[in-house]
């Protein structure tokens, strides 16, 4: 490696380590205006707040942002009776989305950013996996609009809240269901049907089989068992009458050695 | 659904609820949208996977070859590459393809050239560290035989490099690939069977020093000209040597040895051919180890450089591979195709048969837990290796446990398509578990260590069968002997010293029939004992070094007992399978040859 490219080297890794640390730094003080937390509190409290939200997001607990971020709703967003429409709350719930799969993705995000900047100062060569980034960025901000458009869409028009009344109304004016109950379970059973089929056609020969026969086994179960006791049981006493057995040969084998050497003995002793 | 997509739901759910319960859109809004949105992850994740999965084909070709059946050589290194076909089309999903590399095989390197950048495997660090490393690392995950493909990859292929440890069998049995959605919210493992075979031959030394006693101008005689169907010396001279003890009286050469002050001896060609019978013994003792440690692969080590280095000389190479079960008897066999025909007979015995039976443990369970799940994935689902309600044990560690000996059972009455009541023996019984988990680990190519088979299992269980088998085997050859041959015994005599009677015989009835007999013992040192194996001047003893110094102590005192009994009979011993052993058979070939007596220096 020559002069050049290590010099290029090295300005990559300051670079790319440089540029993680603002990306941390620049993460976390998005979270912390999210969560608003950067007005009347203490500065060291502040910090603390910070380090933890930056800790989150480095350690790509994305859940625990989420949840920070459902925390502090749950404190400081004020109780309405009637669904607010007004578009800062979906602009909101879009931003703190991106954050949050932002800090999950942080590695691939540092990754993208990086290989960009290097493009951009002209600092070595980049990969080619920039457009790739770009085309998933969009792919998961289009994926991200059309959720969160959906939730307000879904919060909007079910009456899944207090002023169900007012729909009720709305709906028996306009000639339609009470509740749309029975339509919703009607249409989730027929998913459920339908979902598990393909599941199951998607079985293979072995899996198929194994399932055969663990259904025959659990049908069985009972009788197997027992006939598998009676066998043990079988093969235990086989075992200990073969051992009787041979203690028995053992000991009388010993007794004719005893009554030889007593023979012996007499022998001995009528000859003496 | 893995751990994170689990924390989210769970999250969202709860926001959800004390949003509508407290009337709080926002949080509703942003819970409902993290439920909504891993919903759509799920969908599109099996989407993808249904559609990709048929397209993961990856081939694999060793040195270059893509067909399997050929044969490989132990002790060398090969060449691994792997190429993906298809990769442009993977959208959606990151796959983390991982060639399962079998024991048989150390791995070397990675080509750096295709496969990125090799990742070392170093001592683990802390979870803090190692996030904070993948942080600011590029993210890169491929390792020797790993490769991680993700949207746009566009290497396809990727190589490694991997050295065969011994003689037997490699089999390259698949691909793990674990496919991950984009966020890391969903996985899923499958296995993609790619099966690969190979004969794995021993390696060999090729010894320069030996060289033949043959004139190569005289090596086919003229019409009319017989060779000498007995043992003894050629007629035509060779060269001058000096006097070695063992030689021939008649062949001294006078004149010489007057004009030269020294002693000196007519080497005459050899017109009889000197047959080397290899006796290897298989037995289960000698497989007992990882592969390249065991006390077989010393032994078809040095049968292969010994067959390697008689087959150069012109001396054919015969063979008797036996173990408790069969019994293999190669005929003398000269020439190159007799020395691969030699070669594969051993790779094939040095294939590890079934272990014998072991107690079931945890630890067997555990591993076969392993292996199942790396190679088939698909048989522990709970969806279709189903079992009955258990209402004991009720504690929750062993009913897990009791779960997972069912699904073992399960899984393994399916790969070896036993009976249902197969199955439940299985369940029930610890033996017959254990018979078909060693069977499956042993299949797997898995050599014979904890927990294939307990430490206490290693033991040879009937020497006196062995030794017996042993005298049948060198009988049998006597039988079908000529004249001149050299019977060279490979067995694991060490603690079988007390039992020698059974074995001498037959050794004494080759002797008294002018053949050569030599044992070559492997030790499980793989070094010959010595008292001076640890140089301490300083008097600080490790335990290690106590251990060895012990274990030493006692080979030698063993080694000792049986080169006194075998010398006794006129047999040759030599310990642990290095080259000493190679030059201590080459010698006795040289012997037999020559027509000298006797080989001093039996010990080597």
């Amino acid at each position: 490696m020559s002069t050049t490219d290590n010099a290029q080297a090295v300005q990559q890794k300051t670079l790319r380590h440089f540029g993680g640390l603002l990306q941390l730094l620049a993460i976390g003080l998005s979270f912390e205006l999210l969560l608003g937390i950067s007005d009347g509190i203490g500065m060291m409290l502040r910090f603390f707040l910070l380090a933890v939200v930056i800790s989150c997001v480095a350690f790509r607990l994305g859940w625990l942002s989420l949840a920070a971020l459902q925390i502090s709703l749950l404190i400081q967003e004020p109780r309405r009776q009637q669904f607010d429409q007004a578009p800062s709350g979906l602009y909101f719930a879009l931003v703190a989305m991106f954050a949050v799969v932002a800090a999950m993705k942080l590695p691939h995000t540092h990754r993208f950013v990086t290989d960009y900047l290097l493009k951009l100062f002209n600092m070595g060569p980049y990969r080619d996996k920039s457009t790739y980034g770009t085309q998933r960025l969009a792919i998961s901000a289009l994926h991200m609009t059309v959720v969160t458009i959906l939730s307000l869409f879904l919060l909007t028009k079910l009456p899944i809240r207090r002023q169900s009344e007012i729909w009720l109304r709305w709906s028996l004016e306009n000639g339609q269901a009470v509740w749309p109950g029975a339509l919703l379970l009607s249409l989730m059973i027929a998913a459920l049907v339908v979902v598990r089929e393909i599941a199951w056609r998607q079985l293979d020969r072995s899996q198929a089989s194994l399932y055969l026969r663990s259904v025959q086994m659990i049908a069985n179960y009972r009788d197997l068992y027992r006939f598998e006791r009676q066998r043990r049981v079988q093969l235990r006493n086989v075992q200990s009458s073969s051992q009787q057995s041979t203690t028995v040969v053992a000991s009388r084998t010993k007794i004719r050695r005893r009554k030889g050497h007593f023979s012996a003995n007499a022998t001995s002793a009528k000859r003496l | 659904m893995t751990l994170r997509a689990q924390m989210f739901a769970v999250a969202g759910m709860i926001g959800l609820c004390l949003g509508l319960i407290r009337g709080q859109t926002v949080l509703s809004l942003l819970s409902l949208s993290s439920l909504l949105w891993i919903l759509s992850e799920w969908i599109l994740f099996y989407w993808h996977v249904r559609l990709q999965l048929p397209l993961l084909k990856p081939t694999r070709l060793i040195n270059g070859n893509l067909e399997a059946n050929r044969s490989l050589w132990a002790d060398r290194t090969i060449e691994v590459r792997v190429q993906m076909a298809n990769t442009k089309r993977l959208l959606g999903v990151t796959v983390d393809l991982h060639d399962i590399v079998p024991e048989n095989l150390q791995l070397v390197t990675a080509d750096l050239t295709t496969a990125g950048r090799a990742i070392p495997t170093g001592p683990s660090k802390s979870w803090i560290i190692r996030n904070f490393r993948s942080f600011f690392d590029d993210g890169d995950k491929d390792t020797f035989n790993q490769k991680r493909l993700g949207l746009g990859s566009s290497q396809a292929e990727w190589g490694y490099s991997a050295r065969v440890r011994a003689a037997g069998q490699v089999v390259f049995p698949g691909f793990r690939s674990t496919l991950q959605s984009t966020h890391g919210l969903f996985r899923m493992e499958t296995f993609i069977k790619c099966e690969q075979s190979f004969r794995a031959l021993p390696s060999f030394v090729d010894a320069g020093e030996y060289r033949s006693l043959t004139k190569k101008s005289s090596v086919i005689p003229r019409h009319g000209v017989h060779r000498l169907l007995r043992s003894g010396m050629g007629s035509e001279l060779l060269e001058l040597r000096e006097y070695m003890p063992g030689d021939p009286f008649k062949s001294i050469a006078w004149k010489v040895s007057a004009k030269r002050d020294q002693w000196m001896t007519r080497q005459y060609e050899s017109e009889v051919p000197a047959r080397v019978q290899l006796i290897v013994d298989g037995s289960s003792t000698t497989r007992v180890g990882g592969f390249g440690f065991r006390l077989l692969d010393q032994m078809t080590f040095v049968a292969a450089s010994v067959a390697r280095m008689a087959t150069k000389a012109g001396d054919p190479v015969g063979g008797v591979l036996f173990d408790e079960h069969t019994l293999q008897r190669l005929p003398p066999m000269a020439g190159e195709k007799g020395f691969q025909i030699f070669l594969r007979a051993l790779g094939d015995f040095s294939v590890n048969p079934s272990p014998p039976p072991s107690q079931l443990s945890q630890r067997m369970l555990d591993a076969a837990w392993g292996l199942l799940s790396q190679r088939f994935p698909e048989l522990l689902d709970f969806k279709v290796n189903q079992f009955p309600f258990f209402l004991f044990p009720i504690l929750p560690y062993s009913r897990a446990q009791r779960r997972q000996r069912f699904l073992i059972a399960g899984a393994l009455s399916e790969i070896y398509r036993l009976s249902v009541r197969d199955q439940v023996a299985m369940i029930h019984d610890d033996l017959t578990l254990a018979r078909r988990i060693q069977e499956l680990l042993n299949h797997s190519g898995i050599p014979w260590i904890a927990p294939v088979i307990a430490p206490t299992e290693t033991r040879d269980r009937e020497p006196i069968r062995r030794m017996k088998q042993l005298a049948d085997c060198i009988l049998a050859s006597v039988g079908h002997a000529r004249d001149n041959e050299v019977y060279v015994v490979m067995s694991d005599l060490l603690n079988c010293v007390s039992i020698l009677e059974f074995l001498l015989p037959a050794v004494k009835l080759a002797v008294a029939k002018h053949h050569r007999v030599s044992f070559v013992c492997p030790t499980t040192t793989f070094r010959r004992p010595s008292r001076n194996v640890v140089s301490n001047s300083s008097g600080n003893w490790s335990a290690d070094d106590l251990l060895l110094v012990a274990e030493q102590a006692r080979l030698q005192i063993q080694t000792e007992q049986l080169q006194r009994e075998l010398h006794r009979c006129g047999a040759s011993l030599s310990l642990s399978g290095e080259q000493n052993a190679i030059r201590l058979i080459m010698a006795e070939l040289d012997a037999a040859r020559t027509g000298r007596s006797k080989y001093k220096g039996a010990l080597r």
